[in-house]
């Protein structure tokens, strides 16, 4: 990071040897190896999917495009106020870091109410389950642990806004409000992966 | 000094806004596209690959501006930027390695049961 960049981060870069926070360095340590975990999640969905291409499993009739399109959106949205959230609280300006966090919240439950109506749906209605086959098993295993991700995130979240009424918050604690942001924006990329390489691909050539 | 700091870094925070308000319309814009792109009659390589193109265009906004990787030191880009190689060589090399007729498991045609084949593994 610049001089600037560092001035306007408004921490003391000179703690560590990186002359990056050291919360900041674990928590992208961490979305690395999370990064390594949902690769394997997402190959093994694909490598399956690929072995076993006839089933009795047709996605075109299970997945619902435009529900899982909206989510997409969603999360996107939580995203974007999460970025607003974490320049708010850089400002020090509380009331906006609130009402951009909670947006958040009531975002990440949006999500994560859709990914419960699918799976709802999946289960119940088209009898897709983590039991019946083997792209049942890899499909909710990895939506399963993604909407797991999010629901942590989402707690994460409630925890930081419920501190922030006590009024021990303050401006330093900017850097905890941007790695829980780090951790939000992480979500939301594993999501943009998933989306694609789940969902859409099995659309291609198929739809018209 | 303190006010000179204050204020650039207000003026930084407000040029970050304007930015991650295009960010987000660009990037709703092209899961639109997304969205659309897959009932186009197009070849499916072209639709595979500019799916996967969007995708990481999207991916790419998000890491460097979203997450401030742009703002921050390169060290963090390298950190995640080495997991993320390391991530997608796992992926190709499974699909690759996996992607020969000879890995088709005898049957492979037929949908079997992770739990059937539980079953016959104890069977056996």
């Amino acid at each position: 990071m610049s001089d600037s960049a560092a001035a306007t981060h408004g921490h003391d870069l000179t703690a560590t040897s990186t002359g990056i926070e050291s919360k900041k360095l674990l928590m992208w340590l961490f979305l690395a190896s999370d990064c390594m975990f949902f690769g394997t999640l997402i190959s093994t969905h694909l490598v399956y999917r690929k072995m076993h291409p006839f089933g009795p499993i047709d996605p075109l009739k299970i997945f619902d495009i435009e529900l899982t399109t909206f989510s997409t959106f969603i999360l996107l949205m939580s995203s974007f106020l999460m970025a607003l959230a974490v320049s708010a609280m850089h400002k020090g300006q509380i009331k906006s870091f609130r009402k951009c966090t909670l947006g958040v919240i009531f975002f990440g439950l949006i999500f994560l109410g859709c990914q419960v109506y699918e799976f709802y749906e999946f289960v119940m209605i088209k009898d897709l389950t983590i039991m019946n086959s083997l792209f049942g098993s890899t499909f909710f295993v990895l939506t399963g642990t993604h909407g797991t991700h999010v629901a942590i995130g989402v707690i994460w979240l409630v925890c930081m806004l419920m501190y922030s009424y006590t009024g021990k918050m303050t401006h330093d604690h900017a850097l905890d409000v941007e790695v829980m942001g780090l951790y939000w924006h992480f979500v939301d990329i594993v999501w943009l992966i998933i989306f694609p390489a789940i969902y859409l691909i099995e659309f291609v050539g198929k739809t018209y | 000094m303190g006010a000179i700091q204050l204020f650039s870094k207000n003026v930084s925070e407000a040029g970050k806004f304007h930015t991650f308000v295009n960010l987000a319309l660009f990037m709703a814009a092209i899961t639109g596209i997304e969205l659309v792109i897959i009932f186009i009659p197009f070849a499916n390589w072209i639709t595979t690959t500019a799916i996967v193109f969007l995708s990481v265009v999207k991916f790419f906004g998000v890491i460097f501006w979203f997450m401030h990787l742009t703002y921050d030191k390169a060290l963090l880009t390298f950190t995640f930027l080495s997991a993320l190689v390391i991530a997608a060589g796992t992926v190709t090399a499974l699909l690759v390695l996996h992607g020969g007729e000879k890995t088709i498991p005898i049957g492979g045609e037929e949908e079997i049961s992770s739990v059937q084949r539980i079953e016959d593994f104890i069977a056996v």
